[in-house]
């Protein structure tokens, strides 16, 4: 595949992915839930919801209807319902089964991922913003400045981060404000180390030094000589840099680290799926499913990205 | 040679200072205290108190953090509160099966690694070099904890060939010496495999891009020019220079590595550092935190440094240069 298909294959698995998040609980509601016989359905189910009367649901595989009233059979448990308590009846499909407490696999991947993508995304942009400041303040600050900052971007990526990351997540408790800045706040040595380099190398280029010959000011310089080249290989890093995040945090969530555990992010669904192993395959695998998508869609960008920016290679 | 490494030695000192004062911090400004987790309601206000003044938690921060620092330099790290023993012990318990699982992960992660990259740079593009390429992408992707319970599943809860967690079989005390080993060796089998296997597929990657520029060199072609096989010229033409970005992504995949055993630890049960780390934190035992926060950040910035010496000794040309 040439490098242009190639991103055009990556950029849209991700953009469904991201799309399918952001705007999924939009549009698809989710089919009703019913902790009792609803429970752990799964995938590929066809169940049957009875609405009752005094708006709670009965979702069931089977329903049979006997002289005792209606007998309403999950996996693995049953109830007896009373005909004349039925206000309506309605049949859905759960594609990815259900957890359980009776809820869609589906519909919570969706919410999960919205979150996860959420807190992926603002972490990575504090990411970018710390480490282009420092990378533009290493180049143009002068040698003292370039030293120290250099210094200290080698200290941090010496550190052991994750680990610093679950120490920190196990005694300060994060709400998702907080996972950002936890997030953010460790990885953007990265970015600060290409932003310096890419600076370094365009300013010996000569048409920075046309520009700044023709006399043009140091905003214009830097806003229409350094930025868009800078563009390309800051792009590309990011979406290897953003699947790194949703690892991250899906490995913070999956320790019972990151967001509160009512909130569901792909990392808690898979470790929820994880402790229910025996009961059900699908509420974890979806999940971890999902995560390795959006992680190999953004490596599979980055690398097209790449070849696209790079004329050579 | 001896002048970098002691170089790089003397730069380890204020790096490890920083990791730990960096915890310090971490571990004071959060809300809550050792005598707060002892959560006993016949604890009255004046005996939390005064557990707290027994363990110097009410002394002002300065003075607590001079304190441990100076006790430390001197190699007294003080002792537990949640174990009641001295914090070196705890580590000296705690720091071989991680040693073990992290060890046995490298040597998968390297050694299925190299491997892999050779199968796939023999044809490049042919089926087995695609395959890889499509595992080693798939690996990657994956959480190292959801490859951990895919394991668990297939071979201990579907297979039953394998224990799902721990480091012992109950009653193991009982058994000879090699059934001893055998099954530690069966326990820890799952574990380094899904430590090592996210490794190894990155090692894979990177080692198969740089076997295959290594291959359009000059100097290949003049060794296929003086008709030595292609097996030769892989194994020992190419590999060498190839191995030396895989030494340093090495030495940058050390601290991922010691993170990775905290989550591999949690799942299966390991009774390692990452456990330890996990306990001591939740209870707010500093002495147990900074201890183990200290070996930790001095063992990845010490696996750096052996990385780094390592890219010495095989590339000739970075010896001369700094």
């Amino acid at each position: 595949m040439t490098a242009a298909g190639r991103l055009k294959v990556a950029g849209i698995a991700v953009a469904a992915l991201v799309a399918g998040c952001v705007l999924g609980p939009l549009v698809v509601h989710p089919p009703p839930s019913d902790p009792v016989v609803g429970a752990l359905q799964p995938p590929l189910a066809t169940v049957t919801a009875l609405e009752l009367d005094d708006g709670t649901t009965v979702v069931a595989r089977r329903v049979e209807e006997t002289p005792d009233g209606l007998i309403a059979t999950g996996a693995g448990r049953r109830r007896v319902v009373d005909p004349a308590r039925v206000t309506a009846t309605t049949r859905h499909r759960l594609w990815l089964g259900s957890d359980r407490f009776g809820r869609d696999v589906l519909d919570q991947l969706l919410v999960g991922g919205r979150i996860s993508l959420a807190i992926a995304a603002l972490s990575l942009v504090l990411a970018v913003a710390i480490g282009g400041t420092v990378g533009v303040a290493a180049a143009t600050g002068g040698r003292l400045v370039d030293a120290v900052l250099m210094r200290c971007v080698d200290a941090c990526l010496a550190f052991p981060v994750l680990f610093l990351m679950i120490l920190a997540a196990a005694v300060l408790r994060p709400d998702p404000p907080l996972l950002v800045l936890l997030l953010g706040g460790t990885s953007w040595m990265g970015v600060a180390r290409l932003v310096r380099g890419q600076v370094l190398s365009l300013r010996a280029r000569p048409f920075i030094a046309a520009a700044r010959v023709s006399g043009s000011p140091w905003h214009r310089i830097a806003l229409w000589h350094y930025a868009p080249n800078l563009v390309g290989p800051v792009s590309q890093d990011t979406a290897l840099r953003m699947g790194d995040l949703v690892l991250a945090e899906a490995t913070l969530s999956y320790l019972g680290l990151g967001v509160p555990p009512s909130v569901p992010t792909w990392g808690s669904m898979v470790a929820q799926g994880h402790r229910a192993l025996p009961e059900g395959w699908w509420l974890a695998v979806f999940p971890g499913l999902a995560i390795a998508l959006l992680v190999i869609g953004l490596a599979l960008l980055g690398d097209a990205l790449q070849r696209l920016t790079e004329p050579g290679a | 040679m001896t002048r970098i490494a002691i170089r790089r030695l003397v730069t380890l000192v204020p790096l490890v200072w920083l990791v730990v004062t960096v915890t310090f911090l971490v571990v004071q400004l959060a809300p809550g205290s050792y005598a707060d987790t002892l959560d006993h309601p016949r604890l009255t206000p004046e005996a939390r108190q005064n557990l707290r003044a027994s363990y110097g938690l009410d002394r002002p921060l300065g003075e607590q953090y001079l304190r441990w620092l100076a006790a430390a330099a001197t190699g007294d790290l003080g002792s537990s509160y949640l174990f009641k023993e001295p914090v070196a012990k705890v580590i000296g318990r705690a720091l071989p099966p991680t040693l073990l699982l992290a060890g046995t992960a490298l040597l998968l992660d390297l050694g299925l690694g190299v491997l892999l990259a050779l199968a796939a740079a023999r044809r490049p593009y042919g089926w087995v070099d695609r395959l890889t390429t499509v595992l080693g992408l798939g690996i990657y992707g994956l959480p190292s904890f959801w490859i951990a319970g895919l394991l668990i599943l297939v071979f201990a809860l579907g297979l039953g060939w394998l224990p799902a967690s721990h480091m012992h079989s109950v009653g193991a005390g009982e058994l000879s010496a090699t059934g001893r080993l055998i099954d530690l060796l069966r326990h820890l089998l799952l574990p380094a495999l899904s430590l090592g296997l996210v490794g190894a597929a990155a090692t894979a990657r990177l080692l198969r891009a740089t076997l295959l520029e290594a291959r359009a060199s000059r100097f290949v072609l003049a060794a296929t020019a003086r008709g030595l096989s292609p097996r030769r010229i892989l194994w020992v033409h190419s590999l060498r220079p190839a191995l030396l970005p895989v030494i340093t992504a090495f030495g940058l995949a050390l601290p991922m590595v010691v993170s990775g055993s905290v989550v591999v630890e949690s799942v299966f049960s390991w009774p390692g550092m990452g456990m330890a780390l996990w306990r001591a934190a939740e209870a707010r035992d500093i002495p147990l935190v900074m201890g183990l926060t200290l070996v930790g950040a001095a063992a990845v910035i010490l696996g750096s440094l052996i990385a780094d010496l390592l890219y010495a000794v095989a590339d000739p040309r970075a010896r001369e240069e700094r």
